[in-house]
């Protein structure tokens, strides 16, 4: 284990981390920013740096590259808190874990996408909807694929507009969310967010000949070998819709895991935080989806608050609250309008895989009284993705909450926590050393 | 709406207080649970599961060779979640001279009519070809069992159901009255007698005790092909310098049925906050990869810790802690708490029941401790 500390540390690369990591910079603050993806820009933006970067990407992804004093750390892996100024994290490749040392902390984990159980969604060929996108920007081809795209929210549009662009055969879009609810959304845009409504209506003209289907959701999966077709339901008929992918996003879930490590309160599903940013442990800042699911412009606004408080810049800070608070609210009608129905908690027989690490069904979790009791008794949750997956499904299932969070956040080789401290005459001293309680450990400044 | 009355009130559904429920329950005992969270939610869950004989003293050897013994008659009614595998524990013998301790461990195990047997270190490679090429050989403990406590727990929890046992889960005993207890909603359970089975929580209600609490951390991997088939322990295991405060390390591996190793031990003397202690995972990380050196690879997906519940003397303490008779506790285990579960719910039982108790009483009785000092600050103002 080596040592590095920096002022302030951010925790994740996306929109929220950027932002907070410049406004913090720019202020003079020691910054360093930490992110397992290979590249900065988080998920929304990934790739944006070698691709032509979006209007909303473009100036941050300048601004970051441009702002000193900021150490980018991508590709080192989060492993847990040591303590409450300290995080120890894997550099890419492996080897020792460092300390990071930090005065100051933004979690800035983004979310990632809500699973739900559906009776064959373990069969080959179902993906995540942003999974799916994200493996197709990676370089996957899908190409003259058919593909049912289903779940909920706008981020189906986008998906399904991305995988049409890339070549696909987008057979359907089916959305949960009844038409009276999205025609309400669809005109609140239009009066209040013509930008957005008008991105909506370019998304739904590049797949203009694929059928969007509201008011229905996946009831079964059906294939031998991997995803033949998919039987929807309306709540009165049932159809089915062959196809060789199924790429289905029921939402996001807010990455609160290393927050809760860290002791920070919890509350419907996200980081509790004050007009600040600040969690309920003092010099912890969360910003954007961790916070709570609502877009990128949010996320960016929230990063700002996060970054100028910790730096002390109170007025620039407070200049945007009334902007979060704002776009908070259209995050608001945005869940009421894509709120999950209650069909989708009877999608599941007890026979559906539910904890697909360790092959734990709906019958055999539904029998126990609370996460720990399904924990302890059925190993749900205690595979290889400790309960990310099924975490956040069965809060939806059963309303069980308090998953309980142990580390390391990522699986860590038994070698890279059984590595020595590096000698401290090795590496260079760090030029700020905010705290001198660590000072028998070995110090440098990050190099990414 | 009448008050119903019990024999016996028990206060913990770990596997001790499982299985002393379940026991008493079978007696024909009328007995009632209680619980505050989940069937096997504290040191249960938190410990290794194994079923062990340890000789740290003549008593100890007695006793653990005793409660093995139950488990070893149960198995067979075990349901398979249980897990409950009679994989032995191979003793390591790590350096030099190290051979002479298992001669002489062996020699008070077969004393005691354990079996074991003395393996060089063509034997140990054959066995256990994972583990590091030069160590000199071991001692191998056939009958020791690997289990998957929380399971165990369980099955006695259904057991006493089935004697008509009631839970009361979601509270846990706040006051201990005459005849009677108060739980933390703010009802009363009326109770004969009431056993006092929630590890280091027994402190709270019977304060003069001398339990101290110990901390461990245990690391799992990920699933993987079996390639560890003992339980391995580094012999000088229980050699750990004891002051409070202080830690120690040692080698300490489970095969899992799943395909995962479990790998302990470290004890923190003293030490009562359940956080992951890096240093003391780098140390306990350390140890496993030099014995398993082909495993620095294995990613680790769960780190957590437990307490254990020691007395003074190293023995657990079991019986009644009040004058009356009406208070008994059963707690102190140290790491034993699964290895002793059938035995001290014997014990228990045989004790509720007048009846003479499988080892001497004043071995584990709570009131070895009365000349302590803790007891004499409570009652000697």
């Amino acid at each position: 284990m080596t040592e590095a500390q920096v002022e302030l540390l951010v925790v994740g690369a996306g929109p929220a981390g950027i932002a907070a990591a410049c406004t913090a910079a720019e202020s003079g603050v020691q910054v360093a920013v930490l992110d397992d993806n290979p590249d900065v820009g988080g998920q929304i933006w990934r790739g944006e740096k070698r691709s032509a970067p979006s209007s909303l990407a473009a100036p941050w992804l300048e601004r970051a590259a441009k702002a000193s004093g900021i150490q980018w750390l991508t590709g080192w892996a989060a492993v847990g808190p040591d303590g409450p100024h300290a995080l120890l994290a894997l550099p890419p490749g492996g080897g020792q874990l460092v300390r990071v040392a930090y005065q100051k902390l933004v979690l800035a984990t983004g979310a990632r996408e809500l699973f739900l159980p559906v009776p064959g969604w373990t069969l080959p060929g179902v993906f995540g909807a942003g999974g799916l996108q994200a493996l197709v920007k990676g370089g996957w081809s899908v190409a003259e694929r058919r593909i049912v795209v289903a779940g909920s929210g706008p981020l189906l549009l986008a998906v399904a507009a991305y995988l049409q662009q890339t070549g696909a055969d987008v057979v359907l879009v089916a959305e949960q969310a009844p038409w009276s609810k999205v025609s309400r959304y669809a005109m609140h845009l239009l009066l209040t967010q013509f930008a957005k409504f008008r991105q909506g209506v370019r998304l739904r003209r590049t797949v203009r000949s694929t059928p969007y289907r509201v008011g229905c959701w996946p009831v079964r999966i059906l294939g031998r070998e991997q995803v033949e077709a998919v039987i929807f339901s309306d709540g009165v008929r049932r159809f089915q819709e062959s196809c060789d992918l199924l790429a289905c996003g029921f939402g996001l879930v807010p990455n609160t895991e290393l927050g809760e490590l860290l002791g920070c309160q919890r509350a419907a599903g996200r980081l509790a935080v004050d007009r600040w940013q600040r969690c309920s442990v003092p010099h912890v800042y969360a910003a954007g989806e961790v916070c709570g699911i609502a877009g990128v412009e949010c996320a960016l606004v929230e990063g700002q608050i996060a970054g100028y408080h910790a730096s002390g810049n109170l007025t620039a800070a407070g200049r945007l609250c009334r902007k979060r608070d704002r776009l908070r609210r259209f995050a608001g009608q945005l869940h009421q309008a894509f709120a999950l129905r209650d069909e989708l908690r009877s999608v599941p027989d007890p026979h559906t895989i539910v904890c697909r690490c360790e092959d734990v069904t709906l019958g055999q979790v539904r029998e126990q009284m609370s996460w720990r009791a399904a924990r302890l008794q059925q190993r749900c949750g205690m595979g290889l993705c400790q309960g990310r997956i099924c975490g956040p499904a069965l809060e939806f299932l059963f309303g069980w909450k308090d998953r309980s969070i142990r580390p390391p956040l990522f699986p860590v080789p038994l070698g890279a926590l059984a590595d020595e401290m590096s000698p401290k005459s090795d590496l260079p001293s760090s030029e700020k050393s905010p705290s001198a309680s660590h000072s028998e450990c070995s110090t440098r400044r990050l190099s990414p | 709406m009448a008050v119903e009355a019990y024999d016996l009130a028990v206060a913990g559904a770990g596997i001790v207080g499982a299985a002393c429920a379940a026991l008493a329950a079978e007696a024909g005992l009328r007995v009632v649970l209680i619980e505050p969270a989940d069937v096997a939610s504290g040191a249960t869950a938190a410990g290794m599961g194994h079923v062990l004989v340890m000789d740290d003293s003549p008593q100890l050897l007695r006793w653990t060779h005793f409660c093995r013994q139950l488990w070893l008659e149960l198995e067979s009614e075990l349901p398979a979640r249980v897990e409950f595998r009679r994989t032995g524990t191979v003793w390591l013998a790590a350096s030099g001279g190290a051979m002479q301790q298992v001669a002489s461990k062996a020699e008070k195990l077969r004393a005691h009519g354990v079996d074991c047997a003395v393996w060089g270190a063509a034997e140990l490679r054959e066995a256990e070809p994972a583990l590091r090429a030069d160590l000199e050989g071991g001692l191998y403990v056939p009958d020791d069992v690997v289990l998957y406590p929380p399971a165990a727990a369980e099955y006695f929890v259904n057991r006493a159901r089935w004697f008509h046992a009631r839970m009361r889960f979601g509270q846990s005993v706040t006051e201990l009255l005459r005849g009677k207890l108060r739980l933390s909603d703010g009802s009363t359970v009326v109770a004969e007698r009431c056993l006092l089975a929630n590890g280091y929580g027994v402190r709270q209600l019977v304060p003069w005790l001398p339990l101290e609490p110990r901390k461990g951390h245990l690391l799992i991997t990920a699933r993987m092909t079996p390639v560890v088939h003992h339980q391995l322990i580094e012999l000088g295991y229980h050699d750990s310098v004891r002051a409070p405060g202080s830690h120690s390390v040692a080698f300490n591996v489970q095969p899992r049925v799943t395909g995962q190793l479990l790998i302990g031990s470290s004890r923190q003397h003293g030490v009562a906050d359940r956080d992951v202690d890096w240093t003391v995972v780098q140390r306990m990380a350390q140890r496993a990869r030099e014995f398993l050196p082909s495993f620095a690879d294995q990613p680790i997906i769960r780190i957590w810790t437990g307490l254990r519940v020691a007395a003074p003397d190293g023995l657990p303490v079991i019986g009644y802690c009040d004058e009356e008779s009406r208070t008994l506790v059963a707690t102190g285990h140290e790491g034993l708490g699964i290895t002793a579960a059938l035995g001290t719910a014997q014990f228990v039982v045989n004790l509720l029941l007048g009846q003479p108790t499988p080892l001497p009483a004043e071995w584990f009785a709570p009131l070895r401790f009365t000349g302590s000092a803790s007891f004499q600050e409570l009652h000697c103002d």
